[in-house]
């Protein structure tokens, strides 16, 4: 019996030895997602996105500054071919140059970028003079916002006054150069963080329905071996000759 | 035994709930907390632009690059007010400071988003930062005791003030 319990033991330790090993790797990394910014550490590659099944969602259309663009989908914010903001939940409204700075309007909020993409002011709540924002437009210049409670403008981002001057030019869609079609495609590629692919790595999901079912596989194997090891041990204390 | 056990899982469950319910809590609006700070005489807000040098300040105060280039405040006399955002754990909180005469006058909570740690909006808390003043190294000159279970949000709280308390030095020195 002990022949054929050792003989299986080995062979069994062998192969769970490896998803043993994976598993404390894999959980060893997840125990510090923090101090390895897993989450912020997005994964691209196609063919692994191929193999999640997600696909890109490509904008034809975004708004226009004077050298520059701005893309959105998936929550998604593209700036000249940059991550602007992930996880939007609305679309811009608007997008404009307004002096040095690049405006965006979302419905709840005003957001003042660099052309370089660095956040300026982020306007919301009672630093605007009305909520949901509708429309974004320039009067001269001077920023205009068309709210709920009416048309308010600004010759400063800070302090809002009815707008009652010239006709505002508005922000709207248009269609993007063909020339930086292929910038938005690359933003665009979808992305998966690298925390949720250990994550699904660890607990087998990656592997589709029957992954989770592997792993399980591998634990119960791991308890029996543990079993059929405390039980070779005894036997063989036991059988030791007593001097 | 058992209704023991039971009556236990409903407290826990109401714990969870209550701690759940906490989350994205408005204390205050920015608008009430300026009224209490200047009454109903609130100025216009001014902005102070932060340059490569101020941004590097900053970031040693904050532990990170500072969130935006430009920031808000009111100004009437000696007193400016300050509404800040920083990161506890995971979310951000809402916190307005009023400075007077480079010390801490006022600091309260406006909207805080964390499950837990709320405990940094209690008064009791709050009245630790009154009368604060940043040392040389810009740091405070006096102790602000923590909370267990919400070391995070009591560690924002003090960047917040420390903050508070350089930006306003600096607006002076406009």
């Amino acid at each position: 019996m002990i022949r054929f319990v050792r003989h299986w033991h080995a062979r069994a330790g062998v192969i769970a030895a490896l998803f043993l090993l994976f598993l404390a790797i894999s959980g060893l990394v997840l125990n510090h997602t923090d101090a390895l910014s897993l989450a912020k550490r997005e994964v691209k590659a196609s063919w692994l996105m191929h193999w999640y099944g997600l696909k890109s969602t490509v904008p034809k259309q975004g708004y226009l500054f004077k050298d520059g663009f701005l893309a959105a989908a998936d929550g998604r914010w593209v700036m000249d071919g940059h991550i602007l903001r992930e996880g939007a939940e609305q679309p811009p409204l608007g997008a404009m140059t307004w002096n040095q700075a690049r405006v965006i309007a979302g419905a709840e909020a005003l957001y003042l970028y660099t052309a370089e993409g660095q956040l300026i002011d982020k306007l919301s709540d009672a630093e605007l003079p009305g909520k949901p924002i509708r429309q974004l437009g320039l009067a001269g210049d001077k920023l205009v916002l068309a709210t709920v409670r009416g048309h308010f403008s600004s010759s400063d981002a800070l302090t809002w006054q009815p707008h009652d001057g010239e006709q505002p030019t508005w922000s709207s869609l248009q269609a993007l150069p063909n020339a930086e079609l292929k910038e938005v495609k690359q933003a665009f590629a979808p992305s998966l963080p690298l925390e949720r692919i250990i994550l699904d790595l660890h607990s087998g999901r990656i592997f589709g329905r029957y992954g989770p079912l592997l792993m399980d596989l591998a634990a119960i194997v791991l308890v029996v071996l543990s079993l059929s090891g405390v039980w070779i041990y005894l036997r063989t204390v036991r059988k030791k000759p007593q001097h | 035994m058992n209704k023991n056990m039971i009556a236990a899982a409903c407290a826990l469950l109401l714990l969870v709930m209550a701690g759940s319910a906490q989350a994205i809590q408005q204390y205050l609006t920015s608008e009430q907390f300026l009224t209490e700070a200047f009454g109903n005489e609130v100025s216009k807000p001014q902005a102070l632009w932060l340059n490569k040098e101020t941004a590097k300040q900053v970031e040693k105060i904050l532990g990170h690059a500072p969130h935006q280039t430009r920031q808000r405040y009111w100004r009437t006399g000696n007193s400016s007010a300050w509404i800040l955002e920083e990161i506890g754990k995971e979310e951000p909180i809402t916190a307005g400071f009023v400075v007077t005469d480079g010390r801490i006058a006022q600091a309260r909570i406006l909207t805080y988003r964390e499950s837990r740690g709320w405990e940094v909006r209690y008064p009791a808390f709050l009245k630790q930062f009154q009368g604060a003043q940043l040392q040389v190294d810009d740091h405070l000159n006096q102790p602000v005791d923590g909370i267990s279970g919400a070391t995070l949000s009591v560690n924002a709280m003090v960047r917040m003030a420390r903050l508070a308390l350089y930006f306003d030095r600096l607006s002076r020195a406009e």
